[in-house]
């Protein structure tokens, strides 16, 4: 069995889900990204977060797979703490450099994340 | 009586745990040799070890026309039956080598069925397997003694989406699989049926799968070449430098020995660090987790191949 990993450098929100095995993606805050505007979403139900950068429609697809999890969690400086994603779907919207993807994006208890 | 006539499908019996996982089963209460016309209704032979008696109501299967006839039994001498069946020529043909159920003497019949769960748990940091069964499930047939047993809904209760260990170089994804053996027994009124042992074991992992994917996973398992596919949406995991990672494949309990062949290589293709890593075989037969630590991770790669293949 072979398998291929890239490897990406960011700092952000860092998530990890099961569905089918274990996912992980790091995640930025939509108050940092250029493109977003953050006053569509209801800041106070939860993070609101973006891929922060281009992925294939293949990546696209898996990250989907967070939608359909029953297990998110987040890594906090106290560990990995539960989360619930708020929205049903990724809303896809496509900018001059290829997609970006968004969601709404609740803590169990905390709002913030991991980031050094 | 009761014969398993399907398994569920796959090779390597690993199933997924939220796909319907069925055993089928098919009852006889007796087999007919040789239909007659006995003054105008229908006459049976059946073999030995049927207990149908006179006023038994029994249902008897047409293999031509694929539905039952419901009878009552006239007259019994020995292993002839007559019944109140009125006789149609095709009988002789259509009922030969079919079968009947047995309504009066083998009232409320269904299948029992139980699994014994082979699962690793973790307890105070320590992981330890445990063996257990569960309780069992009931299952009745249709019109024509055909029992569907579908036990996912027994295997779903043994998984969550708790991550087990702590990112060390492998670790047992306990709370995502694992595996079970099955038993079941025939049981009606008044029955003293022990339980009958499948005979196998079989593994299950928590995976979701559409009707049309089935419930097998044969394409996880490694085969003998190394042939197989990880448990990952992506075709390409991304590994995000600093941050906890791993990635997960199923140990065929069939190999004793596997090694990782982990390979990192700059931007430019360039091989910046070789390893190879022996794999402890706690986690045979099992989903189990590789993890990439954050200071394994050479400070100039770009991408990271993996090559898990037997260690013999």
């Amino acid at each position: 069995m072979t398998i291929n990993i890239d490897i990406k450098c960011r700092r952000g929100q860092y998530l990890r889900w099961y569905f089918n095995g274990w996912h992980y993606w790091c995640f930025v805050s939509a108050e940092e990204s250029e493109e977003t505007q953050r006053e569509r979403y209801n800041s106070e139900a939860g993070t609101v977060l973006v891929l922060g950068d281009e992925v294939t429609k293949a990546q696209l697809i898996a990250l989907s797979s967070l939608m359909k999890s029953k297990f998110v969690e987040i890594l906090t400086p106290h560990g990995w703490d539960k989360c619930l994603v708020l929205d049903q779907e990724i809303r896809y919207r496509a900018d001059k450099n290829g997609a970006l993807v968004e969601f709404s994006l609740k803590t169990w208890g905390r709002t913030d994340g991991y980031s050094d | 009586m009761i014969t398993l006539t399907t398994k569920p499908g796959g090779v390597q019996r690993l199933v997924a745990t939220d796909a319907k996982v069925r055993f089928v089963f098919q009852r006889k209460d007796g087999e007919i040799n040789a239909p007659t016309n006995q003054s105008g209704f229908l006459r049976i032979q059946l073999d030995a070890g049927h207990n149908l008696t006179d006023g038994s109501y029994i249902a008897i299967y047409d293999t031509a026309e694929d539905r039952i006839h419901t009878a009552t039994v006239t007259f019994v001498s020995t292993n002839v039956f007559d019944t109140d069946l009125a006789w149609e020529a095709r009988f002789a043909t259509d009922f030969d080598n079919s079968y009947v159920l047995n309504y009066t003497e083998r009232n409320n019949h269904y299948v029992e069925l139980r699994i014994k769960v082979f699962k690793a748990v973790e307890s105070g940091g320590s992981i330890s397997q445990i063996e257990i069964y569960r309780s069992p499930l009931r299952f009745t047939g249709n019109s024509k003694g055909l029992i569907t047993c579908d036990i996912s809904p027994l295997l779903r209760a043994e998984v969550s989406g708790e991550k087990m260990g702590d990112y060390d170089t492998i670790d047992v994804e306990g709370n995502q699989s694992g595996a079970f053996e099955v038993e079941y027994r025939e049981r009606y009124d008044g029955d003293t049926n022990a339980w009958t042992e499948e005979g196998f074991t079989w593994w299950y992992a928590y995976m979701q799968r559409s009707e049309a994917q089935t419930e097998d996973l044969d394409d996880y398992v490694p085969d003998l070449s190394g042939q197989g596919i990880p448990f990952n949406e992506f075709e390409r995991p991304v590994l995000f430098r600093g941050y906890p990672f791993d990635f997960q494949f199923f140990w065929p309990s069939s190999v004793s020995a596997l090694l990782a062949i982990i390979t990192q290589y700059n931007a430019s293709g360039t091989q910046v660090k070789h390893n190879e890593i022996p794999l402890d075989d706690d986690a045979k037969g099992k989903m189990c987790s590789v993890a990439l630590a954050p200071t394994f991770v050479h400070a100039q790669a770009s991408r990271i191949q993996v090559i898990i293949e037997s260690a013999l």
